[in-house]
């Protein structure tokens, strides 16, 4: 569906986490949407290192120009830090 | 074999070198990665580590499986805790075993470095001051995005 405003859950870890207060955030795109989109809506509000960190769609991290819907898991990935 | 693991138990590294031993293994490889008490000059006393566990678990399959295509016959076995680690703990154990020792070398360096580059792992230093610090972030989330006005609460 075309030109449906959609608000899409964000989940936020660690640092972004602590700076959004909640385990996940949400932006408002207009289907059909994009990561890019999800991007653009974050840096609306959140500061410039949440809007360029990697984002995941169901568990894997997607490129800019990948789909995203209703219902898709999608979360923003601090810079990591394992090891 | 390849496992890959996350896990809120302390490791036993004998443990993962085993899942990679056998008899045509004439090499196994084994990287510790522990909780020092130096950061940047800084006393820490211990570390938190949180993951976004169904992305950290896929993810660290999908590196432990590159590391072991990097040469025929190469076994695999990474485990990664979470939760409150005091200095000395182990936080990883990658042990990679192949016939000959280069390749089980080349398949652990892989694999923690392919982690830290990927793994939605994340980790908290606390220092002797009762103070907390993400790792990884520095100042970067004091800059607002250049489209960003007054920043509403979350």
């Amino acid at each position: 569906m075309s030109g449906v405003p959609l608000e899409l859950p964000v989940r936020v870890f660690a640092a972004f986490a602590e700076l959004v207060g909640a385990p996940y955030t949400t932006v408002s795109v207009i289907a059909p949407a994009t990561v890019a989109d999800v991007r653009e809506a974050l840096a609306a509000r959140w500061p410039l290192a949440m809007a360029r960190a990697p984002i995941a769609v169901n568990l894997e991290y997607a490129r800019d120009d990948a789909a995203v819907s209703a219902g898709d898991e999608i979360a923003l990935i601090a810079p990591v830090a394992g090891g | 074999m390849i496992s890959a693991t996350l896990t809120t138990d302390p490791i036993d590294p004998a443990a993962v070198i085993g899942a990679v031993s056998h008899a045509g293994n004439g090499g196994v490889a084994v990287f510790i990665g522990t909780v020092r008490e130096m950061a940047d000059g800084r006393a820490v006393t211990g570390l938190d580590y949180t993951a976004y566990v169904g992305m950290a678990e896929r993810e660290l399959n999908a590196v432990a499986h590159e590391g072991a295509a990097l040469a025929a016959g190469t076994d695999v076995a990474v485990v990664h805790r979470i939760g409150e680690l005091d200095i000395g703990d182990i936080a990883v154990v990658v042990a990679a075993g192949n016939a000959h020792r280069a390749s089980a070398f080349d398949a652990c360096r892989y694999v923690i470095e392919a982690l830290k580059r990927r793994v939605p792992i994340w980790k908290r230093e606390r220092y002797a001051d009762g103070t907390r610090e993400w790792v990884g972030i520095g100042d970067a989330l004091g800059v607002p995005a250049p489209s960003a006005t007054e920043r509403a609460d979350a």
